[in-house]
């Protein structure tokens, strides 16, 4: 791998590396992939591949440096940013200073102050007993409308738990039974998915055996 | 018409909140602006009596004298020492400067989470929400409050010194002393 022909350049691994170096050839030009499969084809041995390794290396370096933004002066947008946020907040700081100082002083406007009526001790009005309170406190009492109930709408509950224990008790009497036997039995919808449910877990037990004679037949549920 | 600054102080003395300009003139079957020259009078009038009258925005409030603080605490057995922490001072000197603004533009200052401290000024009444920002978000605008004002015994919002001429920060205060 003597001459290297890359557009305008003509001359040596080593040449083309310092004229990467020097910015005199493009850098996206290069393609060191193209490089490396023709340098292998030229058979060479380990002291050539340590040369090529080495100036390969240094072109792929510049090339990614090429590739990546600057970043030194974004950097020193940053710094002086950050010195400015800095300096505005000292401002603020040395301002909450100087309101310490005026708390500090001690010198508070006070408003007017009313409306507070406060009620210290239980003034009844004179000659009233006992038995009048408690009749005046039931007419309060009894002034207060009623509360109407809502009447709530009550959703039994069905337990997957239950449903096992029903499934059980039902084998024990049908030791084979049909699947849609089964479904006949529930009340809701939720009932049945329940039951589903039950049936699949006591299968996963293996104490359920489903077996089915033809596709979209009737499943047939035995106890094992 | 009566007497407007006599108007405007009678119903002043009674206030137990503050009052707006706009109410006064109402009230009076004045001009806002006649009640604004009013106010200013009353305020130069004041300025050798124990009351003084703070003004923020449209809003006016008769107060007592700042410089008898101790005497009215005592009377009022009120604790004229304030609590107010260094965080919360450094927040409020913000709001005091640049409000309206949102808590967002606060944190970018402070560079902390401020809701808290933002919270518990407004508690304390010392700011308040004065309105939404029209942008993304509709984020709650802040601004300090006329208790502010009296909180700290000043007439009106206290100006930021620049760096170099600290020290002249509220002069009038100073002056009293």
């Amino acid at each position: 791998m003597d001459q290297i022909i890359l557009g305008q350049f003509k001359g040596s691994l080593e040449e083309l590396t310092e004229a990467a170096k020097n910015q005199k050839i493009d850098l996206s030009s290069i393609s060191i992939s193209d490089l490396t499969s023709k340098f292998l084809r030229t058979n060479p041995d380990s002291e050539e591949l340590s040369i090529f390794l080495d100036n390969a290396s240094k072109i792929f370096y510049l090339k990614s440096k090429y590739i990546l933004p600057d970043t030194s002066q974004e950097d020193l947008e940053e710094t002086t940013n950050l010195k400015e946020r800095q300096e505005e907040y000292q401002i603020y700081k040395d301002f909450a200073l100087d309101l310490e100082n005026i708390l500090s002083l001690g010198n508070r406007s006070f408003k007017r102050e009313g409306g507070k009526i406060e009620l210290k001790t239980f003034s009844p009005p004179q000659n009233i007993n006992f038995n009048q309170l408690v009749k005046i406190f039931q007419d309060v009492l009894s002034k207060i409308p009623e509360e109407t109930k809502e009447e709530k709408i009550k959703i039994k509950k069905i337990t997957v738990e239950e449903k096992i224990i029903f499934l059980k008790n039902y084998f024990k009497d049908n030791p084979k039974t049909y699947f849609s036997q089964l479904l006949k039995t529930a009340r809701s919808r939720l009932e049945l998915v329940v039951i589903f449910l039950a049936i699949l877990e006591l299968t996963r037990q293996k104490m359920l055996k489903i077996k089915q004679e033809k596709n979209f037949e009737d499943f047939i549920l035995e106890r094992k | 018409m009566k007497n407007l600054k006599s108007i405007i102080e009678s119903i002043l003395l009674v206030a137990e909140k503050p009052v707006s300009m706009k109410e006064l003139a109402q009230i009076a079957g004045a001009m806002i602006s006649q009640v604004q020259k009013e106010v200013l009078a009353l305020q130069k009038e004041f300025q050798n009596r124990g009351m003084r009258i703070i003004r923020k925005g449209e809003f006016v409030h008769l107060v007592s004298d700042p410089e008898n603080a101790e005497y009215v605490a005592k009377y009022l057995h009120e604790e004229l020492r304030s609590d107010l922490t260094q965080p919360a001072l450094e927040t409020l000197a913000i709001i005091a400067h640049k409000e309206p603004l949102t808590r967002i533009e606060i944190e970018e200052i402070r560079g902390v989470n401020s809701e808290q401290i933002l919270r518990n000024l407004m508690i304390r009444g010392l700011i308040n929400e004065i309105g939404r920002k029209e942008t993304l978000g509709r984020p709650i605008l802040y601004g300090t409050t006329i208790e502010f004002l009296q909180y700290f015994g000043l007439e009106k919002k206290p100006e930021i010194s620049k760096p170099k001429e600290k020290k002249s920060l509220f002069d009038t205060q100073n002056k009293k002393e």
